[in-house]
């Protein structure tokens, strides 16, 4: 019952007109960038990431999530049409487009969105009911303990990154010798600031963030050029019920999986959607057609997608450590507002956690609406 | 020269030297009673360490050879330090213009009249920013 109370306060909050404008915004963008090839979720935040100085805190933060589960959304949409992934809809590709080239686009576009949504809606559950619960752990931890927690945190974020362990290590290295430029917290001597007074106070968190995700994105994608795919714009959104039923177990699974998947640090919507995938493959009832087109192959992977992009948030909000690079700008968003994410939040600042949660689910609704009825607009976003 | 992963090793052992080098400045006193100095010594012999160990394995790895643009890192960095020095020494509208103009040639095709439409948008964003959120843009 304490969850619905407490959900019922995050909606109070949530649905204030400020907020759900944030949220509303948030979505837009975050199907926007999602859509378009070369501009990811997080070059996005990390250049949005200067503005909210200037914006209330709750406000701020619903917007960045919101750009960041939004593009989740949009992404499956150019992926599906025109097999341009991104990051995080690399399956989306196989047969969602191989849908489109079947003439099925306008249901794989369908099955996407409302396979996000239960995805979605079933990851918000399960924030609701583990950050607060790990949180709570998370308040006997003395000293040792977080120090412990950091390393271990280190070595998640090694595994995960990309490439090999070492490399994953020296980046981690890396970002602690650049924390070291600054004033030294015991000793209050400057250390490597090269006698510049902006350095006293260290580099600053939206300076790397822009540096290393926003330019060095932009001008990676540079040298990118991807062939475009014909694809003729003609969709037919409705499905059929045979069709509609086959999409729920699907979604289901996939909620699941990646839920789960998303909690653990290191998980996170690109291998949440991988394993969805396998999963369907191996148990759907159609899976003989994984692969060459199916609802399934779409379905599974979409929600996972989306679950995965939500419960990661747990172990930033309940301990905060940031499991991937979004979350690490997440993280810095709030603590550009002075807020330590972590156990002591969710006690201490219960509007932010709650609310946020809430307008995840406000933001899910927003996105359904922008992506099932509305597809077709940025269909012709995407064209021109 | 030509291999991915020797370059991520030597830059790695750079870096550790850089860090390396600087805490022997500060006092690094002892495990008990660590001096400003310690934490980063002890952090950057451990990124020596793994630079050491990547150059060591790229011997026995395949080569990766390392592909970049120079020309485009160079306009756009060269682009953001324009927009710096411009933004700080005459205003933020000169250095939007100069920015677009600038990093524009990074990309396949040039337009002028592109460029003009998006450092107009740039530049109304920036006074939305100044007029809506209060922001203290110096813009002209």
């Amino acid at each position: 019952m304490e969850i619905l109370h407490n959900l019922a306060f995050g909606f109070s909050h949530a649905l204030t007109m400020q907020n759900l404008m944030f949220c509303a915004i948030g979505c837009v963008v975050g199907t926007l960038v999602g859509l378009l090839p070369g501009l990811g979720p997080l070059a996005t935040i990390s250049l949005l990431l200067p503005l909210t100085f200037s914006i209330p805190t709750t406000g701020a933060l619903i917007m960045l999530a919101g750009i960041y589960y939004g593009a989740q959304y949009g992404d499956s949409v150019s992926a599906i049409t025109m097999k341009i992934p991104h990051a995080s809809s690399i399956v989306a590709c196989i047969d969602g487009y191989q849908m489109t080239l079947n003439g099925k686009c306008g249901l794989a576009l369908f099955t996407a969105g409302v396979s996000s949504f239960i995805g979605g809606t079933v990851a918000i559950f399960v924030l609701a009911f583990f950050a607060p619960m790990l949180g709570e752990v998370a308040f006997l931890f003395g000293p040792a303990d977080y120090c412990a927690l950091m390393l271990v945190g280190f070595v998640c974020v090694s595994f995960v990154t990309t490439g090999s362990l070492l490399n994953g290590m020296a980046m981690c290295l890396i970002g602690v010798l650049l924390g070291q430029i600054g004033t030294d917290v015991t000793s209050g001597m400057q250390r490597f600031t090269m006698n510049l007074d902006f350095l006293a106070d260290g580099v600053g968190l939206v300076s790397i963030a822009l540096g290393c995700f926003g330019i060095a994105e932009i001008t990676k994608n540079l040298d990118n050029r991807d062939e475009r795919t014909p694809f003729n714009g003609k969709i037919n959104l409705i499905p059929t019920w045979p069709e509609f039923k086959r999409i729920i177990p699907s979604a289901l699974r996939g909620s699941a999986i990646g839920s789960f998947l998303g909690i653990l640090p290191g998980g996170g919507p690109v291998i949440a959607q991988f394993a969805a995938y396998a999963v369907d493959k191996k148990f759907s009832k159609y899976k003989h057609e994984i692969g060459s087109g199916a609802i399934e192959g779409v379905a599974g992977q979409a929600a996972a997608d989306e679950a995965a992009a939500r419960t990661s948030f747990i172990p930033l909000m309940s301990i905060g450590i940031p499991e991937n690079a979004v979350m690490a700008l997440m993280m810095a968003a709030f603590i550009i507002k002075g807020i330590q994410p972590g156990p002591n939040m969710i006690a201490g600042h219960p509007e932010l956690f709650w609310g946020l949660v809430a307008s995840m689910w406000v933001g899910n609704c927003f996105l359904l609406i922008l992506n099932v009825p509305l597809v077709r607009y940025w269909l012709s976003v995407l064209d021109s | 020269m030509n291999d991915r992963n020797l370059v991520k090793g030597l830059f790695l052992i750079v870096i550790a030297l850089y860090f390396g080098i600087g805490a022997l400045n500060y006092p690094v006193g002892r495990v008990e009673r660590a001096g400003p100095g310690f934490f980063p010594l002890m952090v950057s012999s451990f990124v020596f360490l793994l630079g050491a160990a990547m150059m060591v394995r790229s011997r026995f790895m395949e080569k990766q050879p390392i592909y970049f643009n120079v020309k485009n890192i160079l306009i756009i960095l060269g682009s953001l330090i324009a927009f710096a020095l411009l933004s700080q020494l005459v205003n933020m509208i000169t250095g939007i213009v100069a920015l677009v103009f600038v990093s524009a040639f990074a990309g396949t095709s040039y337009s002028i009249r592109r460029n003009a439409m998006i450092a107009a948008v740039l530049i109304a964003i920036a006074f939305a920013f100044r007029e809506g959120l209060g922001l203290q843009l110096p813009l002209y």
